[in-house]
Parts: C-alpha cells; structure tokens; sequence
C-alpha cells in the first residue's frame, strides 16, 4: 500500500516535472508581460507582508483579534530578542498569549508594560483589567483600525527591492539598529562569535549555488532560534531542502515567504558570482512525448529572465501560498498561444500555431534537432507519397467499378503519372538517406483528432 | 494562682502553635531565584555552545533535563515561556553534541 502510494506520488510528481520542464522551457519564449494567471496578483503589498492576524483568545474577550505588523517589530527589535528571549513561537497563534501573561510581563507585556521605553518613547501597556477601550483597538484592530505606524511613511527612506524593504541593506545604512538585548528579559550572554557564510549546491544546474549568509541570520537569529527546531540536521549535505519543502512552510520557508524575503526572490538566495553565467545556460528540455518526432526545445534563460525580464515565479509556482497555481509549473503554451501586446514584439508569440498554421510552427521551438535534418524540399516530398498512393488506388478502384470511358481514362493517366511520381520521389529519398528520416508530421500533434485509432 | 495558670496554658498553647507544620504560601524569592538564576546561567552558554567538548555538551543537556521539573511548576504562562526557552537551550546543546560525536573519528572496534 505504501509503496503504491509511493509508486503513484513518484508518477505524479515524474508527470508534474515533465510538465514543468515543458512549461518552464516552452512556455516562456515571449515576453515582458506576467502569465495569465501569474502569482504577482496574489502577492500581498509590503505594508502587509508579515502581517499577523492573533485570534485565539480575543473574539472570546469580545475584541478584534489582535493585528501584528511583523515590519515594524522588526525594524526595532533581531529575531532573536522576540522568538528567543520573550519566547514566541514561530507559528501565528502558537503561542497562546493571554490578556493576563502579558499583564504579568510576559510576550507583548514585556515590552509593552508602559514603562519600557524605546527610542525615547514609553511603549504603551497591552492589556488591562478594566473594560474594552478604545485603547484596545490599537492591537484589536481586526486589521481594520487606523495604525499609528503608516508603513508608506515609515519606510519611506528605507531602501526597496521588488518585495519590500530590504531590511538587510537598511542596518548597512544605518537605518535601522535592531536591539538585540532587552534589560530584564534577556540573558547576558557573550556577544556570538561571527559564522561564516558557506555555499549550497542546488541539484539543478541552471541556478547558480545558494550564499547561505549565516553571518546575518546568526547575528539576527542566534543559534538556538534555528537548530534543531528549523534545521535539525547535524551534518552538511543529509537533508535535501527542496523548494517545496521550503514553499510548504519548511526550513527556510518558516520564515521565508511569511515575514522575511519570499522564495520567489531568487537571486537573494542563489546570487554568487555564477548566478549570471547559470542563467545564461541554455536548458534542453526532451521532446514531449506525444510527438516523439519533435526535437528537444532549448530554453534560454537568457532570452526569458534576460531580455525579457519574466521573474522566475511567473514559470516556477509555488506549490503552494500566494502565487501557487494548479501545477508548479508553467506551461509553454500559456503564453506561447497570445497574440503579443508592446512592448512584446516576439514572433513566436503563436509558437503553438493557430488553427491556419500560418504562424507558429513547431521548428521555431524544436529547432535544435530539426534545424540540422530540417529541409523543406525532403518534408514536401515525404508528403507526396501518401497523396499518390490513396489517388492511385481510388484510380483502380475506378477501373474495377466505374463505367464512364472518359474517368475511366482519367483513372488509367493517375495510375500511370502517379505510381511514375511516387517511384521518383522514392528514389530522389533514397539518394539523400532521408527515407527513413521522420521529421515532425502533423499526425504526431493531431493524433487525437484525426487518427483515432492510433 | 489563677493568672499564674493562664500564663502558662497561654505560654504552652504558644509554643504548640509556633511548632505546627504551616501551610506553604507562595515561593520564597530564595527558590524563585535559585531556578531563575539556573536557567540564566545554562542558556546563557549558547553562545558558545560550539567552543564547547562533548563531555561540557552532556553536563550542559544534564543540566537542561535537572531543571525542567522545576519550571512544571511554575504558574502557566511562566512556565510555559521558560519550558520553551529551557527546550530551545537543551536542543541547540543537543544538536551541537550530536555534531560533535558525528565528527569524532569512530574508534576501530
């Protein structure tokens, strides 16, 4: 049962690479616009990035639950301090935080105790004993109450990348200074001796090494925040991280795709010096394998991520969270069947070809094999012999059956000129060893609906 | 006579309350600051868990297991943030042990 179960997954998920493959290579030929469909819509905006909803406890209290806005946390405060000192967990509604904990100074009262002061300012106490006030509102904001912090205005000269602040560059300017130590809460501890950031090979090769910085996370995260809780492994190399383990949720995806940088930022991660020539690298991908006559598709990072600037997300979906889509990856034809709007002026915008076959032919694609064996004059002639061959024998079945002497006569000429053309196509074949060549035939796309049977 | 009597009875009386087992209260400081102090003094080698032998490593989980009875028994959130913090002390000095015996060159049996 298991290994069915096994069996089955390891079908499916041989499936869902090949479509993947199909997709990523075929599917990305065009352009600068995003995929139908495509994940950038699903993205929620930075000012929400993070943004964590606390209900266990509060709708039973008759208030909102409570609004935390990750961002402005973690501007002022390492990873540490919270999730290490004052002990949250690392799961929304995991920790289990109650009006009375935080009066005694614990989770949000260790800080917010109205006595603490950061930045010059008495942070405002959590929780009290009297009734709801409006005072509650500033957590209990269900997420729709005005917030004190605007995050538009907060950040404003904080320094942006495509997901948000890059929080990692605002400490380099000096922008931010997140306490690391909270007098009461955190233990003295001798400062961490700095790690080194080491390198991940991917099982991939065309992306380039992740740069683990475990400089900055220790510095942001200490030890014990990570192992064993997130990465239990002891040795280098045991575990295989995956993107789907990492976009469920798992080791890096704890926090990667929830409040810190999502995964779908690519060069954050695998950015060493290789990353450009990697991109560069132009993928094979097999010939489908329903028309096995194709030739492989070679896929130009290149041209996609290059040129054309399409994010990686817009061909590897996350399995799941914002952005995933029914399969991980994207296929060709999602973006290889539109007519192009500029700025996209590619010709191969129908590289699936319309139903004229006036544009959009399979040797734009399939050109790495077929471009060396290709010829027109070899493809016109292979289709040749079919047609003379069904109109010689509609001639003799007119010779058995018909009676006028006139198509009588006619069928005796087809049978003459045309056996005559089919021994001359055969041979012309036969002297450029092309008879048994099979190029791309148009049965091995229109099996389906025109050879039933096959 | 008489006071004399009540004097005494009330003297005895005295001595017999003084004697009594009494019930037990809140935690004097002395044991809230003896697990307190415990806890600060094992998680605050984290940092250095590293630098650490195999044998500090044991002594240091041994530590971590000594010390978890004691915050049971602290009031709920209490215990609940210092278990989470002991937990994640004892597996980082875990983690770093079964690193280092990982490391260690087997010995030929």
């Amino acid at each position: 049962m298991c290994w069915n179960q096994n069996r089955n997954h390891n079908q499916k998920k041989s499936r869902s690479r090949w479509l993947l493959t199909a997709c990523l290579f075929c599917g990305l030929f065009v352009s600068g616009w995003s995929a139908p469909g495509g994940s950038a819509a699903a993205q929620v905006p930075p000012s929400q990035y993070g943004r964590v909803l606390l209900d266990k406890y509060s709708a039973k209290a008759g208030l909102g639950p409570v609004t935390f806005d990750h961002w402005l946390h973690r501007s002022k405060f390492t990873c540490r301090v919270c999730h290490v000192d004052i002990g949250f967990a690392m799961q929304a509604n995991a920790s289990g935080i109650r009006a009375a904990g935080n009066q005694q100074g614990y989770y949000c009262g260790a800080c917010h105790n109205g006595k603490r002061a950061f930045d010059g300012k008495v942070v405002f106490p959590a929780c009290s004993n009297t009734a709801p006030t409006a005072e509650c509102a500033r957590c209990h904001s269900a997420g729709q109450g005005s917030r004190k912090y605007d995050y538009e205005t907060f950040t404003a000269k904080f320094p942006k990348n495509a997901y948000g602040v890059d929080w990692e560059e605002a400490e380099a300017m000096g922008l931010i200074k997140p306490i690391d130590a909270i007098e009461g809460v955190s233990i003295k501890k001798a400062s961490l001796k700095p790690q080194e950031d080491f390198s991940i090979q991917p099982r991939v090769t065309w992306v380039s090494d992740i740069i683990f910085s475990h400089k900055k996370h220790t510095v942001w995260n200490g030890c014990e925040l990570c192992h064993p809780e997130i990465f239990p492994a002891t040795q280098k190399g045991v575990v295989r991280y995956t993107m789907f383990n990492i976009s469920s949720g798992e080791y890096c995806g704890v926090c990667h795709g929830k409040v810190a940088f999502p995964n779908t930022a690519c060069s954050s991660c695998h950015k060493n010096s290789q990353n450009k020539e990697a991109l560069t690298n132009v993928v094979t991908m097999p010939a489908p394998a329903r028309a096995t006559g194709f030739g492989s598709v070679k896929f130009t990072h290149t041209t996609h991520v290059g040129e054309h600037a399409i994010k990686c997300v817009t061909c590897h979906h996350p399995p799941k969270g914002p952005g995933a889509q029914s399969s991980t990856e994207q296929m060709c034809s999602v973006c290889h069947t539109h007519t192009p709007t500029p700025p996209v002026t590619t010709n191969l915008e129908a590289a699936f070809h319309n139903t004229g076959g006036t544009a959009g032919v399979c040797i734009d694609c399939h050109k790495s094999e077929n471009a060396k064996n290709f010829s027109n004059d070899i493809e016109f002639a292979r289709s040749l012999l079919p047609n003379d061959q069904l109109m010689v024998d509609a001639a003799k079945a007119q010779l058995v059956h018909g009676k006028d002497p006139q198509m009588r006569q006619l069928a005796q000429e087809v049978i003459t000129d045309r056996q005559s053309e089919a021994q001359q196509v055969e041979q012309w074949l036969k002297d450029r060893e092309a008879a048994t060549w099979a190029p791309v035939k148009c049965r091995d796309c229109h099996k389906k609906a025109n050879n039933v049977n096959q | 006579m008489v006071v004399l009597k009540r004097l005494v009875i009330s003297l005895l009386l005295a001595s017999s309350l003084a004697s009594a087992p009494q019930k037990p209260s809140s935690p004097p400081d002395s044991a809230n600051q003896s697990w307190q102090k415990e806890f600060d003094d094992i998680c605050s080698k984290t940092q250095d868990a590293m630098t650490f032998s195999v044998d500090e490593l044991k002594a240091l989980v041994k530590r971590c297991d000594a010390l978890a009875p004691r915050l049971e028994k602290l009031d709920e959130t209490q215990k609940k943030v210092y278990l989470r913090r002991l937990k994640q002390c004892r597996g980082l000095f875990a983690y770093v042990l079964e690193s280092k015996q990982e490391s260690q060159p087997k010995e030929k049996p």
